[in-house]
């Protein structure tokens, strides 16, 4: 018996809900993370911030689609940094390997990855005042019932960045969360 | 303390990650030829914090000055700038009048 809204009323199949009962667009699960961990770095070759900047979820289908939402507030430590490029990517990992193949992900084009990330180009230069929200949504189909972490790593593409804050001794700006939200859709 | 600046401060060349400020949370991407003692990094810190704080003037001028652009057209307009960059600047102008 299939799970069925008539009007005000559900039925649930005796049991409970299972995932072949939902119809397409249900949300089976969410997990996140919210990491009060704080980070300074000018890795210029794509580095994970924190191990702690990670989201695990278990599909319950290899057909389950995962939507993924980063909000990852930001800051330059540096003083004006102008025109540098600095890149984020998100990451899949499944049994320790990781793979940058998020579903969503375009095709490499010269200089212009095609990952499953967002890319940051101050125009006019930034200082240590300056906020930025590193905010992307990606959607992946990991095709497994195993455990999945997603996180994101990032290169500089000059100066040191902050993750979470604006800087250890900056006097405006915010002290927030990154958060990470992996929810699990039924296909 | 602000140890992400006195890194690159006192090892330019070197590229790291460092975890809520702290010393022992340091990952080196690329490591200096010498890593920086703890007590060498609060010194830096401290020395670069009072520089700020010396040049505070500095920053508080620059967003209160007219932007480039603008002091650029009080120069043309003052008629200061050498006959060639007077000349360049007014074929624009005159190749895109004001409506």
């Amino acid at each position: 018996m299939p799970t069925t809204i008539t009007g005000t009323s559900i039925s649930v199949p005796s049991g409970g809900i299972t995932r072949g009962s939902l119809p397409s667009g249900s949300v089976i699960q969410t997990q996140y993370v919210s990491s009060a961990t704080r980070v300074t770095s000018n890795a210029g070759t794509f580095t994970e911030p924190s191990t702690n900047y990670r989201v695990t979820i278990t599909p319950t289908s290899t057909t389950s689609v995962i939507i993924l939402r980063y909000f990852i507030p930001s800051g330059f430590v540096s003083s004006y940094q102008p025109y540098y490029v600095h890149k984020t990517r998100a990451f899949r990992m499944v049994s320790g390997t990781k793979s940058y193949n998020i579903t969503s992900s375009g095709t490499n084009n010269s200089n212009r990855p095609g990952h499953s990330g967002i890319t940051l180009r101050p125009s006019n230069g930034y200082d240590g005042n300056d906020p930025f929200f590193l905010a992307f949504d990606a959607i992946d189909i990991p095709g497994t019932t195993s455990a999945v972490t997603y996180g994101f790593e990032f290169a500089s593409g000059g100066g040191t960045l902050s993750f979470g804050y604006m800087g250890p001794d900056v006097a405006y700006g915010y002290d927030t969360n990154v958060t990470i939200t992996a929810m699990e859709v039924a296909a | 303390m602000n140890l992400a600046r006195a890194i690159s401060s006192l090892c330019p060349d070197s590229q790291f990650v460092v975890e809520d400020d702290e010393y022992d949370k340091i990952r080196w991407i690329v490591q200096p030829e010498r890593i920086p003692t703890l007590e060498e990094l609060q010194a830096e810190a401290a020395r670069l914090l009072q520089e700020d704080q010396m040049n505070e003037y500095r920053a508080k001028r620059r967003v209160e000055y007219p932007s480039i652009g603008d002091q650029l057209d009080a120069l043309f307009h003052a008629g200061v700038f050498p006959p060639e960059m007077a000349a360049k600047i007014q074929e624009i102008k005159n190749k895109y009048p004001k409506q």
